[in-house]
């Protein structure tokens, strides 16, 4: 998955982050979890695997399975609000 | 040499106010009135005593906003109309000049689309501009009132008009508008305020309009820096407080206030975080000490002015 470039528009500042949907016209908070997670889709296709743990470790947090369900519940609630999309490989 | 609105005698703007109407600037937009009623006539000519008259003749000038206020149900009500639409068709006398203060509000509200609007009042010293958006109710006006009797601009008690393009906001004096106990608490303040009469029976109670300075008018076309946001809360009995606010929750909470946020996109989206990027964010409680309160913003500016001359 990756971030839905042509349609957000996205500000940070420190750890929070202001995301606009320019197709629902709607502003998302976002705290510095959900911050470093989206940054993190931004890469080119993190494996989803260890994008738990590169989120983590760019906090300074201990990756546990907690976390991880907390970082896959952000990736389906971005996906849900249309912040992310999915890329078809070819 | 720029005429003022008190400088047409009563009889001047009534017959400009049947026939092609009276156009007074505020801010950059140019309103014309509509208007065989004398009352209305008289109530103008005091909240906008001290607007420029545009040069020209009236009936060649382009007006940004047509508002009418005619008599209907045989004289006995009035209905106020934005470009011929009725946006209050049915107005006693006793609430007329309040309610066309509102329409006025409605004109910029829903029919400006040049600059992102926020629901706010804003206030300029020295160059610097402080934003205090809020719902009515939170004490905004009654801030704006004192503030701007003590040293501070008016830009306006109502709506933040912020560039799209450069990160300055734009002035729009008009009269401050002043509910209940704030009536009475701002006229103990300043008794030097030009102050109208109190309108009773409104939507919103008793209420009273505190007419620009002439300085804030004089001064309209000069745009300012935004540099705090300030979101005021008044609660009786509370102390002064002022607590930092994020940068993004304080986004958050302009774009709730503004009026066309949606409507504009993109824009206005990059717009907000500009004026965000370039101010302290912080929210304000008050229980009504109004010299702690202007004590207050009078640190902010005084701290950015120590700032500024040490560079």
């Amino acid at each position: 998955m990756q971030t839905a470039e042509n349609r957000t528009c996205i500000r940070s500042f420190g750890q929070e982050t202001v995301v606009f949907h320019e197709g629902s016209g709607d502003l998302h908070l976002l705290n510095d979890v959900a911050t470093a997670v989206l940054s993190k889709l931004r890469d080119p296709s993190p494996p989803a695997a260890t994008l738990a743990a590169d989120v983590a470790e760019s906090l300074g947090y201990e990756s546990d399975p907690e976390f991880e369900q907390q970082v896959a519940r952000l990736v389906r609630d971005f996906d849900r609000l249309g912040l992310i999309q999915t890329i078809e490989h070819t | 040499m720029i005429r003022q609105l008190r400088d047409l005698s009563e009889f001047e703007s009534r017959a400009l106010c049947r026939r092609d109407g009276l156009v007074w600037r505020v801010g950059p937009f140019l309103v014309r009135l509509i208007s065989p009623l004398p009352d209305v006539v008289h109530g103008v000519r005091f909240l906008y005593q001290f607007a420029e008259l545009p040069p020209g003749q009236t009936r060649d000038l382009i007006a940004d906003f047509h508002v009418s206020v005619l008599p209907t149900c045989a004289g006995l009500r009035r209905s106020i109309a934005i470009d011929g639409h009725p946006v209050y068709p049915n107005v006693t006398r006793s609430v007329t000049i309040p309610t066309l203060e509102w329409t006025l509000n409605l004109c910029v509200f829903q029919h400006c689309r040049e600059y992102l609007t926020i629901h706010a009042a804003v206030i300029e010293r020295d160059g610097q501009v402080l934003l205090l958006p809020a719902l009515s109710g939170s004490g905004k006006s009654t801030l704006c009132a004192a503030l701007m009797h003590r040293g501070w601009r008016l830009f306006s008690d109502e709506v933040a008009l912020i560039d799209l393009q450069d990160n300055v906001v734009h002035p729009v004096p008009r009269a401050v508008s002043l509910k209940e106990s704030s009536i009475e608490l701002i006229r103990h303040h300043f008794p030097s305020a030009v102050m109208g009469p109190v309108w009773p029976g409104t939507t919103k109670g008793r209420v009273a309009h505190v007419v620009a300075p002439p300085d804030s008018v004089r001064q309209q076309a000069i745009p300012g820096r935004p540099r705090w946001i300030v979101f005021p809360a008044f609660q009786r009995g509370s102390s002064v407080s002022l607590t930092p606010v994020s940068k993004a929750k304080a986004m958050m909470r302009t774009a709730d206030e503004s009026f066309n946020f949606s409507v504009l996109g993109k824009p206005a989206f990059l717009a907000l975080a500009r004026l965000i990027d370039g101010c302290d964010c912080f929210e304000f409680r008050y229980g009504g000490d109004l010299d702690e309160a202007i004590r207050t913003f009078d640190r902010l500016a005084h701290a950015e002015a120590s700032v500024a001359a040490s560079h």
